[in-house]
């Protein structure tokens, strides 16, 4: 029974050995094997509204929403000018001398004289304005008047002169210059007044314009000299920057605009000339604040849009084209005037937009008093103002076709895809808009060449949302487009230096007229992924 | 890179001493390691002493696959190739590395009458790597191949780690005139290092259409003494832990066998009930309930603050992937495991052994079954061999050879040879070696086997 046993526990550990003894795992025979690991990863996503789509390139585009219906307009607006209301009113400094006769001065030959003579003279001194300017009232904010006196009297004159027209603290202007005789004639004085914040009145009793008038009265102290009898004084009057805070008179029949200027419709920018787009109800608005107290008449001319590519150019007709801008009553108020050209006043405003021009060009002229002089006065004050802007409104609401788009940006991959088996690229638009997108994508080499293209054809990447009779949005549309690189696109990938972009857009139904309107609830979510197939050798 | 990959997987690949299932000890009843399976085991030495080198078990498990299933020969050469399809779908949903480490510092025992005593330092050390087989899945075949679609289920996915000193004081006593045997075995723990994911909850979700990836989960981590291996003398803290109590704990094993008839026996016994209080050195993780879907970049976000753009999004994930830190107290449960064994005496020297055993780690059953014989040559050597199923590893051989040479006694035994001869071929490895001094004959009626 031993025997039995032992035999039995030699066989059996025989048996181990003999099956396991000899196996051994060769390392070295190992082959060359790779690892494919294939990887899906969210890239990115975004939901963009008719903000994002349509007003993201220019801060001026304003996508206009009706707080009412929600409906979407898209506003291109320009500064076409601003008129600064002191080019209106240009002042001529004052440069005036006259002469006061023995006789004004009271004088009579005598020999040697020692007492007092008085006289009085009055004169007037003409302050032209530029353009025809009636000047009749004016407050100044900066001005000096220089008075310069000389005589042959060998005397000494005492003058005041006093400006009945210039109030300055409430009370004429009245200056004393003494010209004090010191043994030698002829002999003179200036003397400087500063005039800041005088109000001067041009009328004189509101009697003329453009007028001051000033009265004098001398004093002779006697030297012991002789009066000849011949002598006189003579007055020299001159301002320096003279500047007026506000200014009222009649300012005349001035031309003071003739300008042209266009608006760059952003929507057509890169599609210009292509594709058809119908607006139901397009509208140019130009819209003015003018706080010059006058009449200003603007004439709008040449109202065209142009196609800058081809030079096309299609005139707008029948529109008004002159307009009376409404002035304010009161010095320091603005009024606005609101001009509206739209498809009521005009022969083709919506024909013009179809061909798609990148811009909308136009003249204007303005002239100010355009039926002469008025029972108010014109005014002005230094910070008046005439702003001049311009609002194309197109009402997203109509139908477009045909539009397209193709560029071409080089292209580095500088990345070593050798050990990727294809890459695939998802791309998920659920559109609330009622436009189709189609895209292509054209890989090309260093001399344009067409290595490879994204798919056979352009292919629908953005599905159009659906709309009901009204043009509203009733169904969203939802479109996977899968971009594959498999493995002989990414061998080619190191040559590719370019790549051709093409898309094309239309609304839903655009070649069949179909209307749609958007509205601000409308969005676009895009979502973009990726796919990884890994072939990691080692 | 392969040199690399093979290490990696050899690691995974070994298998074995595991929470020390011991299949061929458990047929050595006599010797007297027999009772770290069954304290009522007694050896036929009254007295028996062990300092140092007593019993070293040394073990590696794993229930996913075996190096074979992962790198296969060419059908049209002879050339080897990974396969890592064939290995995942050798897995099972939640797979097992597990390292266990029994060193039996010191041992004595000493039978007086019926009564058999015991005392033994044991240093013991286990660790479960536990991963699901979506893990394979998603490294190898990523997130767009068949998970797509699909949750990959990383539920479970943690780490258990214990390791301690054991004191243990043992007694078995026989009865009903030697049929029946019971015993005990008292452990005091000092418990050196823990890390145990008590809660892991982990799926990644990619969405089939969109890719956008879903990540849901929660994890709860403990540690505690990790900072000990950090230090340069960690080697030392075996000797340290010996009179240092930081993290106590409290284990039982409890034991019987039960001679039926002259030819049949049976046996049963619970080790390691108890715990461990771990309190020093604690790190605690508590994540937050995470459920955060990643849909790539916003663009909206990134046009609005490109420049702000990164910052925003870490802070968004540090957010959301928070974990609260707190280095509360906290108790963790041994790996208990079950033995039930009948053994069949064929004659005086052979025995034939049937053993099914039981496990839980981190709250999941995993059983095991053996059938062997032993063969008993006198009092001077006795050779073992069975066969064992574990780990959904279905082809283990174990041998085991035990020669007393006087007062001196040598072991060597293993759960699965073919872990040492074919080592890509198996999931399982496990070498328990050991030297004692044995004094004293054995009782005449133990003669026998």
């Amino acid at each position: 029974m031993k025997k039995r046993a032992v035999n039995s526990a030699g066989i059996l550990l025989f048996v181990v050995f003999l099956l396991f003894g000899c196996v051994k795992q060769n390392f070295d025979k190992i082959a060359s094997t790779a690892w494919n690991p294939n990887l899906a990863v969210p890239l990115a996503y975004g939901t963009f509204d008719v903000y994002d789509i349509f007003a993201n390139e220019n801060p001026d585009d304003l996508v206009v929403i009706d707080p009412t219906t929600g409906a979407v307009a898209l506003v291109y607006r320009s500064d076409l000018t601003v008129l600064d209301g002191e080019q209106l009113v240009g002042l001529q400094q004052i440069n005036q001398g006259f002469s006061v006769s023995s006789s004004d001065l009271n004088l009579s030959p005598s020999g040697a004289f020692n007492g007092t003579i008085t006289g009085t003279s009055q004169e007037t001194i003409s302050v032209n304005g530029t353009s025809g300017v009636e000047l009749h009232n004016m407050l100044t904010k900066s001005g000096q008047l220089v008075i310069t006196l000389s005589t042959n009297l060998a005397h000494t004159v005492n003058v005041v002169l006093t400006f009945p027209g210039i109030i300055v603290g409430g009370n004429p202007l009245q200056q004393t210059v003494l010209l004090k005789y010191q043994g030698t004639v002829p002999h003179s004085t200036t003397a400087t007044v500063n005039i800041t914040g005088a109000i001067m009145d041009f009328t004189v009793g509101n009697t003329t314009v453009n007028t001051l008038q000033v009265n004098m009265q001398t004093t002779l102290t006697g030297s012991g000299q002789a009066i000849a009898g011949n002598e006189n004084l003579n007055v020299s009057l001159s301002s320096n920057n003279v500047a007026f805070s506000n200014v009222y008179g009649y300012f005349g029949q001035q031309s003071v605009l003739n300008l042209s200027d266009s608006i760059l419709m952003q929507i057509f920018a890169n599609s210009e000339g292509q594709g058809y787009f119908e607006f139901t109800n397009p509208s140019l608005r130009l819209l003015t604040e003018n706080s010059i107290g006058l009449p200003i008449r603007i004439v709008l001319s040449n109202l065209r849009t142009i196609i800058v590519s081809s030079g096309q150019e299609f005139q707008l007709t029948g529109y008004p084209a002159v307009h009376d801008l409404n002035f304010p009553a009161i010095l320091g108020n603005f009024m606005e005037t609101l001009i509206v050209l739209n498809t009521s006043n005009t022969n083709n405003l919506s024909t013009v937009i179809t061909p798609v021009p990148k811009f909308l060009a136009f003249a204007l002229s303005a002239f100010t008093n355009p039926d002469g002089p008025t029972a108010t006065l014109n005014f002005l004050s230094d910070t008046s103002k005439l702003r001049i802007k311009s609002e194309l409104e197109l009402p997203l609401e109509g139908f477009a076709y045909g539009f397209g788009v193709r560029d071409t940006v080089p292209f580095n991959l500088g990345q070593d895809v050798s050990q990727i088996d294809y890459i695939m690229f998802r791309l998920i638009m659920d559109n609330g808009f009622p436009v189709q997108l189609g895209a292509q994508l054209r890989f090309m080499d260093e001399n344009y060449n067409v290595l490879f293209s994204a798919f056979d054809q352009i292919t629908e990447v953005v599905a159009a949302a659906s709309v009901n009779s009204l043009g509203v949005v009733n169904q969203r549309g939802y479109k996977i487009t899968d971009l594959v690189l498999d493995d002989w696109k990414l061998d080619l990938m190191p040559q590719v230096a370019y790549i051709e972009i093409e898309g094309n857009t239309q609304t839903k139904d655009g070649p069949l007229g179909v209307i749609v309107k958007f509205f601000d609830w409308y969005n676009l979510k895009m979502k973009l992924s990726m796919q990884i197939q890994a072939k990691i050798k080692f | 890179m392969k040199k690399i990959v093979i290490i990696l997987l050899g690691l995974f690949m070994l298998e074995g001493l595991l929470a020390q299932r011991n299949f061929t000890l458990h047929q050595h009843q006599h010797m007297a390691q027999a009772i770290h399976v069954n304290p009522a085991f007694r050896p036929n030495a009254r007295f028996y002493a062990n300092v140092g080198l007593g019993m070293h078990s040394f073990g590696i498990n794993h229930s996913g696959f075996t190096l074979n299933q992962f790198l296969v020969q060419r059908d049209f050469d002879d050339s080897l190739e990974f396969r890592p399809a064939d290995a995942i779908a050798a897995m099972g949903r939640i797979n097992h590395v597990n390292l266990d480490f029994n060193n039996e510092l010191i041992g004595f025992g000493l039978r007086i009458g019926k009564t058999y005593f015991s005392l033994t330092a044991t240093n013991r050390f286990q660790f479960s790597f536990i991963y699901p087989r979506d893990l394979f899945r998603f490294v190898f075949e990523g997130n767009g191949g068949s998970l797509l679609g699909q949750r990959a289920d990383l539920d479970g996915l943690g780490v258990k780690m214990n390791a301690y000193m054991e004191y243990a004081l043992g007694m078995n006593r026989t009865f009903l005139d030697d049929k029946l045997t019971v015993g005990a075995r008292f452990k005091l723990l000092s418990g050196i290092a823990n890390i145990h994911t008590a809660r892991s909850e982990l799926g990644i979700y990619t969405d089939s259409t969109t890719f956008d990836i879903t990540i849901d989960g929660v994890m709860h981590a403990y540690s505690s003494g990790l900072s000990n291996y950090e230090n340069s003398d960690y080697r030392n803290l075996g000797f340290t832990y010996l009179t240092r109590f930081p993290n106590m704990g409290f284990g039982l094993d409890l034991g019987a066998t039960y001679q039926l008839s002259d030819m049949l026996d049976f046996s049963a016994s619970v080790i390691d009930l108890g715990f461990i209080r771990w309190k020093t050195d604690n790190k605690n993780y508590i994540s937050n309930n995470v459920n955060y879907t990643f849909e790539g970049v916003d663009i909206n976000q990134f046009l609005a603050d490109s420049t702000g753009f990164v910052e925003n999004f870490t802070d968004t994930l540090r957010g959301i992937f928070n974990a609260s830190e707190n280095d509360d107290a906290y108790r963790t449960s041994l790996n208990t495991r079950f033995y039930f064994g009948a053994r069949f005496k064929v004659a005086d020297m052979l025995h034939l052994n049937a053993l099914w055993f039981n496990e839980f780690i981190l709250g999941r059953y995993r059983p095991g079954f053996s059938l062997g014989g032993t063969i008993k040559l006198k009092e001077v050597l006795s050779v073992s061999a069975n066969y064992s199923m574990y780990g959904r590893a279905y082809g283990n051989i174990g041998l085991g050879v035990n020669m007393r040479l006087g007062p001196v006694q040598f072991f060597a035994m293993t759960d699965n040879i073919i872990g040492v001869l074919d080592f890509s071929g198996s999931k399982n490895w496990h070498v328990n070696l050991g030297m004692s001094a044995c004094f004293g004959k054995p009782d005449k009626k133990k003669k026998a086997e």
